[in-house]
């Protein structure tokens, strides 16, 4: 398995964020930062340019991205912010580093196709709004292909669990 | 500009144009456009005629705030003072015929072609202001209470529309939060990468402007570094700050109504303390930077003068040259060729005056001995649409037109030899630096045991006196090295590495100025070009390519001089004198075949000077 440096360095992570200059762009328009001030994407690129990768991919902040690329879109230096912080959820996920919360979600979506089953009161709001009915088995079928073909959650669980095997000792 | 209208001795062309040059340093013949200003300059400015005019459109000067007649003077400063008609909103009522009392209103005038001859051009053709428009995130033209710089600088003129009052477009009511956003479309990828340079030094004279005047206002600045690096520029941001202006680090990322919908909430980052800010504003200045002024496309290939990425006139060098243009006789003052604030365009526009002047004194112009000429009998553009020549020239010096020689300018030539270099029939020549001397040069290295030779080509300004630096400061470096000095790299053809290589020399070396410090603007550009190839192309006829190597050494890397040829020596070195041999034994008839266009008097030369 690649370590972190190697995964960091194929991507040119750090070279990628390296023009970045710390304008706060990113924080200013952020969604999530208004919200939550533990996240913020110009202290992810210093911390990136400061090669203080190992703390970035242990903490959980990278994962409350939600990748509206409007980071990206206000960027005046052209930084790919949010692809950035993508790369650093797939070098955590490679090692091993996902929060049990994220994974518990991506179980729900690998099972049920939605991140949450619809509530009685958004049925009726979708009623109240003429919008079509649910059609959930229909789409399920379509999502477990496209989940089959693209999502990495199988991934993941595999090499969670292969991890976990190689803490314990056995193969 | 008054003071230029008064002295006799400086014809002043309002309202005209440049509509073709032709001709060259010290004679220079321009055609302009003198445009129709429908009154004639017994105009004494007396207003009658604004008061009779019923048509009303927006101000350009007043930038739409407020509005003019057909009839009008741009502003009250305006030189001349004499008024003139805009024809798209004239509606040809003639009531201002009627008033005016001089009789000074001509609707007959038509548009001036003026020739005139001239020794030297300068161009100060100023900027425009960057069109906040596209900045859609901060939404200028969208919300009413977002200004730019110039907008607030019309409402802080006492003459202005509002008599110097600060208004929120709104309601009219006196704004009690004003923040400027810096850097508004400037050091920005997206729109203009470059800092204009000024926007910081307005932003605080008009913030100091109005926590004078409104003395209760909160004021903010949000900016990303603020740049004060001229004579007393730190000193008046010490005054905004103790004026009580609040400077908050951190780029706004977008502005957006509040819910009343009158003021604006601006979202940055706080970056001093690291935390996301929600700042409300009752009136929004965008500081808008500077971006080419609007015709400077098309006066560029009027005058046959170059611009740089920005889209800003072209200085022949940055450093060196900052006033002259690369055309020989064309000079630069203000903003024209980037950015400038007033003190640094006034200093420019003096400079270009003594510049324009030392053309104008002299009745003849010393030129460097070592210009290109044509031969119109070699020329392929008389049978074939050619034409390279001109395209490589960066200086304008060659014309070409259908069916004829290329005729090349001494006066404008500055010797560069790119053109010599890249003529596919060898009509050019390059005085001093002509084939025939470049030929023989690599002959006279090559006679004695060639395949121990790393043959250098430098060009004058950058890689030759970088080996002289290696040398000035003793550092070693391998005694096999051999140096022909050109003008430009873009002189370096692939002929001398060709002939270099058929003479039996062990290395070659091609080297010049980094791309942005070439010396004649382009010569790196089509050298590195030329020479891109020239690897594969040596491979193909058996030449390893590890024996041929391109590289940019400025005038201060000697250390790099001396470590290229100490590189290139433990190459020779590595690949041994019979294997250099062989390749170049090999490659013999390949390399023959590729220089049997070469001239029979370049040849006689080489072998006069081997007999000697």
């Amino acid at each position: 398995m690649k370590t972190l440096r190697e995964f960091i360095a194929e991507h040119e992570v750090r070279r990628r964020a390296q023009a970045c200059y710390q304008c706060g762009a990113c924080v200013g328009g952020c969604p999530v930062g208004r919200w939550r001030g533990d996240f913020n994407p110009r202290r992810i690129m210093e911390m990136i340019m400061r090669d203080e990768l190992e703390q970035l991919i242990r903490s959980e902040v990278i994962w409350l991205c939600t990748a509206c690329f409007t980071c990206f879109d206000r960027c005046p230096q052209k930084i790919e912010v949010t692809e950035l912080i993508t790369q650093l959820k797939n070098a955590a996920a490679r090692l091993g580093n996902i929060p049990e919360g994220e994974l518990k979600k991506a179980g729900v979506i690998a099972k049920d196709g939605w991140a949450g089953l619809p509530v009685s009161r958004t049925l009726k709001q979708r009623a109240e709004l003429h919008l079509p009915e649910l059609d959930h088995d229909g789409e399920m079928a379509e999502l477990k292909k496209l989940i089959g073909t693209v999502s990495r959650v199988g991934v993941l669980r595999h090499e969670r669990s292969s991890s976990d095997k190689e803490e314990q000792g056995t193969d | 500009m008054v003071d230029a209208l008064r002295q006799p001795r400086i014809e002043l062309m309002t309202l005209t144009e440049i509509a073709s040059c032709t001709g060259y340093v010290g004679n220079f013949r321009v055609t302009l456009e003198k445009k129709p200003r429908f009154v004639e300059d017994l105009c004494n400015a007396c207003r009658d005629c604004i008061e009779v005019c019923p048509i009303k459109v927006p101000s350009e000067f007043d930038l739409g705030l407020a509005p003019r007649r057909a009839i009008y003077q741009p502003f009250s400063q305006a030189v001349p003072s004499t008024f003139l008609i805009d024809m798209e909103s004239c509606i040809h009522c003639y009531k201002c015929v009627d008033v005016c009392e001089k009789h000074a209103i001509n609707f007959s005038q038509k548009l001036e072609h003026i020739e005139v001859e001239v020794g030297a051009i300068i161009l100060a053709t100023g900027f425009d202001i960057f069109e906040a428009e596209a900045l859609s995130a901060y939404g200028y033209g969208r919300y009413g209470n977002v200004l730019t710089s110039m907008d607030l600088e019309r409402l802080l003129d006492p003459a202005g529309p509002t008599q110097g009052e600060v208004i929120r477009p709104s309601d009219f009511g006196t704004p009690g939060r004003i923040a400027f956003v810096q850097c508004a479309g400037s050091r920005d990828l997206n729109h203009n990468e470059y800092c204009s340079g000024y926007c910081c030094m307005a932003s605080l004279k008009a913030a100091i402007h109005i926590k004078d005047k409104y003395p209760e206002s909160e004021v903010a600045i949000f900016y990303m570094d603020i740049r004060t690096p001229s004579k007393g520029y730190e000193e008046f941001f010490r005054r905004a700050r103790e004026a009580g202006v609040l400077f908050i680090q951190g780029k706004p990322s977008e502005l957006a109504p509040t819910a009343s919908g009158d003021s604006l909430i601006v979202y940055t980052e706080d970056r001093s303390l690291g935390r996301p800010l929600e700042w409300t504003a009752d009136l929004v200045v965008l500081a808008t930077g500077a971006v080419p002024s609007s015709g400077t496309e098309e006066l560029s290939s009027r005058l046959l003068v170059s611009l740089g990425e920005n889209g800003f006139f072209r200085e022949h060098h940055p450093k060196l040259r900052p006033i002259d243009s690369p055309t020989e006789g064309v000079f630069f003052a203000g903003a024209a060729c980037g950015p400038k604030d007033i003190p640094y365009s006034v200093a420019q526009g003096s400079a270009a005056a003594a510049r324009a002047s030392r053309v104008l004194m002299n009745d003849w112009l010393v030129i460097e001995p070592i210009v290109a000429r044509a031969d119109s009998a070699l020329c392929r553009h008389i049978t074939k649409k050619c034409g390279i020549c001109a395209t490589r020239c960066p200086f304008g010096a060659i014309q070409v037109e259908p069916g004829q020689a290329a005729r090349i300018t001494p006066a404008k030539c500055m010797g560069c030899g790119t053109c010599v270099a890249e003529c596919p029939t060898g009509a050019i020549t390059q005085a001093h630096f002509s084939d025939m001397q470049i030929f023989t040069q690599i002959q006279s290295y090559l006679s004695e045991r060639p395949e121990d030779k790393i043959l250098a080509f430098m060009c004058w300004w950058c890689s030759y006196p970088g080996a002289d630096n290696a040398g000035v400061n003793h550092l070693r470096y391998a005694a096999s090295s051999r140096g022909i000095r050109v003008m430009c790299a873009g002189r370096i053809k692939r002929d001398f590495v060709y002939e270099a290589f058929r003479r039996g020399a062990g290395m070659v070396l091609v080297s010049g100025c980094h791309s942005q410090d070439c010396h004649y603007l382009t010569g790196q550009h089509w050298a590195e070009r030329r020479m891109n190839a020239m690897p594969l192309r040596l491979e193909r006829m058996g030449i390893s390519p590890e024996r041929f190597r391109v590289e940019w050494i400025s005038a201060a890397e000697g250390r790099k001089y001396a470590r290229v040829i100490n590189e290139m020596d433990d190459t020779l070195k590595r690949l041994g004198r019979f294997r250099i041999r062989q390749e170049n034994e090999a490659a013999k008839a390949v390399l023959d075949k590729k220089l049997a266009h070469v001239p029979d008097i370049v040849r006689a030369s080489c072998e006069r000077a081997e007999a000697l």
